[in-house]
Parts: C-alpha cells; structure tokens; sequence
C-alpha cells in the first residue's frame, strides 16, 4: 500500500512536471495572428527580384548595406534571387543612378526585361547608430512589401527591424561616459548594422505566423 | 534519464501504475519534441555562401577591395568549397560571376558561367539570355 502511495505521487509530480513544460512551451510559441497568405499562394512566385531599397534614414548607404544582406534569407527560404548587383549595375547602365529612380520603373518593364515572377520593394526608415549620454543604440528598420511581377497586387510585407544598444559600465556614470566616447571612436570603424540587417531580414523572413512562405527550392514539409 | 524512471518503475510498482506510467511519459516526451521541433529556428542550409555578401558589401562600402580579379577569385573559391560541402551553389553567384568574366573580356568563362546559371536556376533564363544578347554574345 505504501508503495502504491509513494508511486501515485510520482505519477503525479511527473505529470505536474510534464503539464508546467507543456505550458511554458506553448506560451513560447503561440503567436495571437496569422498573416492572411491567400494572395501568395494564389501567386506561387518562383523568383524575386530585389529593387535597391528607397532610403529615407539619415545613413546615405544604408540601401546598399541592406541589399548586401536580404539574397541568402529569400533563398534560403526557397526562392530564385536575382543577383542584387548586377541589377543594380544594369539599372544604373541604364539610366537609373539612384534606387530612388530604381523604384519609379513600370513594372510593366521590369517584367519585360527581367521577367521575375515577384518583385521586392524596401523602404528604409531607420539606420545606424544613435549617441545617448551614457551609450549608443544601433538600429535597423526597413518596410518591405513584395508584390506579383505581372498584376503588382501585394503578396507579402513585413517589417525587418532590429536594434542593439550597447552601454559600458554598471551605473557608473563617468565609466558609461567614457564607454559612450569609445564606443563613437570604435563606432566609426566597426560597422554593426550589416549583421543586424541580416538578423532583422532572417527574423522578417522566417517569423512563424508572419513571415514568407517557403519558396519552390525548400521542401514543403520544412519551417 | 527518463529511461532510468521507466525501468525502475516497471520492476518495483504494481499492474496498473507500471502500465500507465511508462504510456504517460513517453506520451509527454513525444509531446515536449514535437513541440520543441515546431520551436526550433534555423532549418538545414540549402546553399553555400562563402564570400558572396561580403563581396556585395564591399562592392559598395569598400570598393577598393572589390574590384574584378579579386571578386572572380572569391567567387570562384566559392564554388569550390561549395562543391566539397554538398552544397549547392546559391542563386545569382554564377550570373554575377558571368558579368565579371563579360566585363573583362573573357566571353568563354562568361558564357559557361551564364550557361550554369540558367541551368541550376531556369528562373534566371529571360535576364541572362537578355544579357548576353545585348552583350553580342547570343544572337537575338
């Protein structure tokens, strides 16, 4: 009997146990609302053309920072990326210097000439670095919206953001000073917002119940 | 460490307890991996990358470490490792490869380069046999 005792206890320390992991797994994962797909999937595009992002942060590279970072995401979620420089180049070869004027090209001609199934248009709305008294943050925002390559009807936005602060010193004020003054010295050489642009794309791109549905070249069955 | 339970509790408790006990955990266990796997980030890599964003960004950040030469012989280093790590080859390299080559004058390395490009990827095709038309490489 005292054995039986002793073992319905465990049984229900363990089943306590299991139910509280459950919960904390779930709590982890759920997110309150899907995107609505129906137009991608009605679209099913096999390739995405990236249009050089239209910048309106105070960084002046901050498009091409980005275009370096957003080829491997797409792909890697399965989808045929056009190469983003030689893009770039054919378009400036062509009349276009800007991503601004990028941006104005008929979509008509872009499927005339490139002939991509979606089309990917990025504004930038914040980038770099801000200096506060005692650090810095680092931030990276970009809208992006990806439409059919024919009807130009909106498959897919999301928001790519990320930020980083770094602040010196435990409370101590004048030690946080001097760490805000390295930081502008360090921050002028060490370029970070290449690795936060790719940690805000991935995120975008791969969000659960927000982020791009997989692409023809990565099987269905994977996240 | 679960196993160590299980077997413990078969040898000691009575029927009903051994029986239901182990069916419990293993449910939960099963449970707690299919939920940890519905959780868990990065899926396996379809590419290799090597060099590729680095060269982009150089292209515009540092353009002087970033001029022809140098891209092809990152590029073509690329492919290398790409091949020796069963990985693809990811889109676009080997069109931006095929302008380098173009650019340079090299038609033959250009052409063989536009060639794969379009064979691994035929979604490039329409651009690339574009290009090359424009580029007098292919007649229209």
């Amino acid at each position: 009997m005292k054995l039986i005792v002793s073992c319905f206890k465990k049984v229900t320390f363990w089943i306590k146990l299991l139910v509280s992991a459950l919960v904390l797994l779930m709590v982890g994962c759920v997110t309150p609302q899907s995107y609505d797909y129906l137009a991608l999937e009605a679209s099913a595009p096999r390739s995405i053309l990236v249009i050089p992002p239209l910048n309106q942060s105070f960084e002046v590279q901050a498009s091409y920072i980005f275009l370096s970072t957003i080829s491997r995401p797409l792909a890697e979620k399965g989808y045929y990326v056009f190469p983003v420089s030689v893009i770039d180049n054919f378009m400036k070869a062509n009349g276009l210097p800007t991503p601004e004027e990028m941006n104005q090209v008929p979509l008509e001609k872009l499927d005339e000439i490139i002939g991509a199934d979606a089309v990917l248009y990025t504004t930038i709305d914040d980038w770099g670095r801000q200096y506060q008294l005692v650090s810095s943050v680092v931030t990276v925002s970009a809208n992006m919206r990806l439409v059919d390559g024919k009807s130009g009807q909106l498959l897919w936005s999301a928001r790519a953001f990320a930020q980083e602060s770094s602040n010196s010193g435990g409370g101590d004020i004048l030690g946080a000073m001097i760490g805000a003054v390295v930081d502008q010295v360090v921050g002028g050489l060490a370029d970070t917002t290449p690795a936060l642009s790719r940690q805000a794309n991935y995120s975008a791109i791969n969000n659960a119940h927000q982020g791009l549905l997989n692409g023809p070249y990565r099987p269905i069955e994977e996240k | 460490m679960s196993k160590f339970v299980v077997l413990k509790t078969i040898e000691l408790q009575p029927f009903i307890l051994t029986t239901r006990l182990p069916a419990i955990l293993m449910l939960s266990v099963a449970l707690i991996v299919i939920l940890l796997a519905g959780c868990s980030s990065g899926p396996r890599p379809l590419y290799y990358w090597g060099h590729y964003e680095s060269i982009l960004y150089d292209i515009y950040m540092k353009p002087g470490e970033a001029d022809t030469e140098t891209q092809i012989l990152k590029l073509r280093e690329d492919i290398q490792r790409s091949e020796a790590k069963g990985l693809a080859v990811a889109p676009g390299i080997y069109a931006h490869l095929g302008v380098l080559h173009a650019n340079k004058g090299e038609l033959d390395a250009a052409q063989q380069a536009f060639a794969l490009e379009q064979e691994r990827f035929p979604e490039s095709r329409h651009f690339v046999q574009g290009m090359m038309t424009r580029a007098g490489m292919i007649k229209p």
